[in-house]
């Protein structure tokens, strides 16, 4: 139970996380991260209900966290803002946009309310699963999760051995001889945030189509932010980022359990992924810095 | 820079002021069944009722401090978007100190005092990070945003909950404590207009300004005159964090009386917005912040008096920041020269720290 709870809640962090990386890679902070989830999350619940259905849905909000993505590579890639202002602005246009449709919708519908249904994604159903301990956690999980879990390794391989992965990883760390080769760094930091865009638009699915059947106004609730710590905390490597992110899903399963089950305070493990990272960062610099006296001496 | 560039940069900025009020203009067209009685609202809501023009002035005084303290440390060059959670720590400190001396005449001081002690020891650590171990300051200040929301609403709701409260909020500070206001003109703006002037004076006329703008238009000559980078760095983010903890003191003496969780909440990237909107230049911000303040205000009117949300203004803020951040850039790549813009497209994140050669 508890088991399943983490796999359907890191879901999301794990996808947001894995775009994130490839911009970080790319050398942009992608805050916007968090816009291009709820975008996705909106997209998703409000095409799902249409003839389109939830698969359909699952397709527009790829689309919709892409359409925001290029929002901000076009901010700051062919207009010059600096990314993390025109992330900011990404936030606020997805926060700000996806409520004024939520209630023109609502209202054409002549609701008030500030949710929306959505027509969820079928499960996978695996009921064989259900009295095998440990294994009985992927029974009934969503296709994204399953996608999540079986393209996880093959994003991997594609990180270290595309070309694509090459050029990402080679413009963060060296942009010169990315130019030497005769690829242009702006084009890679486009494609970066696209992808990291369609990540994002897949997991704020999972949260309106899989994880809950509606879209409530701002329901991301900074997992955007978590996914950006979890690629700093996996110190900017896929597998570090992918295991961060899983134990931030898991920490989201335990925070939930304990509301439901106790009264133990929940705001201090809520704040735990962010605690961490900033320690994780501050430890990132010591050693670096213990490195370079060690070299100079 | 000359003048002229100056024109041009006004003209585009009025132009995309205008383009901007085209776009809510259409949004509130999708949303509102009463589009000229919404529009109406949002430009003249504000001075519709002298309840109404208190709430945009006392609003507009929260912008100018958290804006102030954003322009100083964006002019050294510091990417930190942390003002919001050093807002919510500096609110957190104030309360706990006036809602701990109860009725005394040391109160409010005192609790100003912790106030700014709160926001600058919240700012303190990410330059310290910054400034000594090289992190990167947009992630860890985005991340000590969450820990003190988070922070915030825990000792609220274990600690300073009043017996059967409904929703998470303290008590209500002794009335002495409150922060008068003569008429409809809340005692807040006048000290944020003086923060305003402090800093401006602080970066433009006084020697530690002229050292920590150098540190934001060019680390290395910066270095080369000897100055001590590492301590600016951790200055700037000290001071920004301090004027950042006023805007929480101002909240809570000023606006809410009592400590609650959200109160304040998104007033740091707001304050981003005033700050950008004024070019970074605080001696700007209280006219920025009054004519920011006025447009929120107005939207918070038309989500109660015509059903419209007041997210419509949301959309409006993500799209002036990226077209004035984009027209600064512009404007920024005109007026430079290629050598001193060098500094300003240095990847933040990667893991050679130009900070760190200074020991080498």
């Amino acid at each position: 139970m508890y088991l399943a709870s983490v796999l359907e809640l890191a879901t999301p962090l794990v996808l947001a996380a894995l775009g994130c990386l490839l911009t970080v890679r790319a050398g942009v902070d992608n805050i916007g991260i968090e816009g291009m989830m709820l975008g996705g999350a909106f997209a998703g619940a409000a095409v799902s209900t249409t003839v389109f259905g939830p698969w359909g849905g699952l397709a527009v909000a790829a689309a919709a966290g892409l359409a925001l993505a290029l929002v901000l590579a076009w901010s700051h890639l062919s207009l010059g803002a600096d990314f993390v202002l025109a992330g900011i602005a990404v936030n606020l246009l997805a926060a700000g946009g996806t409520v004024t449709l939520l209630f023109a919708i609502n209202k054409s519908k002549g609701q008030g309310a500030d949710d929306l249904a959505s027509d969820p994604l079928p499960t996978v159903n695996l009921s064989f699963l259900d009295d095998v301990p440990v294994l009985n956690a992927l029974a009934d999980q969503s296709p994204i999760t399953w996608a999540t879990i079986l393209l996880a390794p093959v994003f991997v391989y594609l990180y270290f051995h595309s070309k694509p992965g090459i050029w990402i990883r080679a413009v963060g760390g060296n942009a010169p001889a990315v130019v030497e080769a005769g690829i242009s760094p702006t084009r890679v930091k486009w494609l970066a945030m696209s992808l990291s865009g369609v990540f994002a638009g897949i997991a704020g699915a999972q949260l309106s189509l899989a994880t809950t059947h509606t879209f409530v106004r701002d329901m991301t609730q900074g997992r955007g932010f978590i996914a950006l710590a979890a690629v700093y905390l996996g110190l900017r490597h896929p597998v570090g980022t992918i295991i961060a992110a899983t134990a931030f899903g898991a920490c989201q399963a335990l925070s939930t359990l304990l509301q439901v089950r106790t009264t133990i305070p929940t705001d201090p493990l809520a704040a735990f992924p962010y605690v961490v990272t900033v320690i994780a960062l501050g430890v990132a610099g010591l050693r670096s810095l213990r490195r370079r006296s060690l070299a100079a001496a | 820079m000359s003048t002229v560039l100056d024109w041009r940069f006004a003209a585009r900025l009025a132009a995309g002021v205008v383009g901007a009020g085209l776009l809510v203009l259409a949004l509130l067209a999708l949303t509102s069944d009463n589009v000229p009685a919404s529009v109406d609202g949002l430009l003249t809501g504000a001075v519709s009722s002298d309840g109404r023009m208190a709430q945009w002035l006392s609003y507009s005084s929260y912008l100018m401090f958290v804006g102030a303290s954003v322009c100083l440390v964006f002019r050294v060059g510091m990417f930190s978007i942390g003002a919001e959670g050093q807002v919510f720590v500096a609110a957190l400190a104030a309360g706990g100190v006036a809602l701990a001396l109860g009725p005394s005449g040391f109160a409010l001081p005192l609790a100003v005092l912790a106030a700014v002690a709160g926001g600058a020891a919240w700012a303190l650590l990410p330059g310290l990070m910054k400034a000594y171990l090289n992190a990167d300051e947009i992630v860890t200040t985005l991340m000590l945003n969450f820990v003190a929301t988070f922070a915030f609403a825990f000792v609220i709701k274990e600690a300073l909950l009043p017996d059967g409260a409904g929703f998470p909020v303290s008590d209500y500070f002794d009335q002495g404590t409150w922060l008068p206001s003569w008429g409809t003109i809340p005692s807040s703006l006048v000290f944020a207009i003086l923060s305003c002037v402090g800093v401006s004076l602080l970066l433009n006329r006084s020697r530690l300004g002229f050292r920590l703008r150098m540190v934001g238009d060019s680390r290395p000559f910066a270095r080369a005159n000897g100055y001590p980078v590492r301590r600016l760095i951790c200055v700037a983010f000290v001071v920004s964090g301090a004027v950042a903890g006023l805007t929480g003191a101002a909240i809570a003496f000023g606006g809410t009386h009592r400590l609650i969780v959200g109160m304040g909440a998104g007033i740091g990237f707001e304050g981003i917005l005033v700050a950008l909107l004024a070019v970074n230049r605080p001696g700007l911000v209280p006219l920025t912040a009054l004519a920011y303040g006025y447009l929120r205000t107005g939207g918070e009117i038309i989500q109660i008096t015509g059903n419209v949300p007041r997210d419509v203004v949301v959309v409006l803020q993500g799209v002036l920041i990226i077209g004035l951040a984009a027209l600064l850039r512009r404007r920024d790549a005109r007026s430079r020269t290629p050598a001193v813009a060098a500094p300003a497209t240095e990847q933040p994140g990667t893991a050679q720290g130009d900070v760190m050669e200074v020991t080498r």
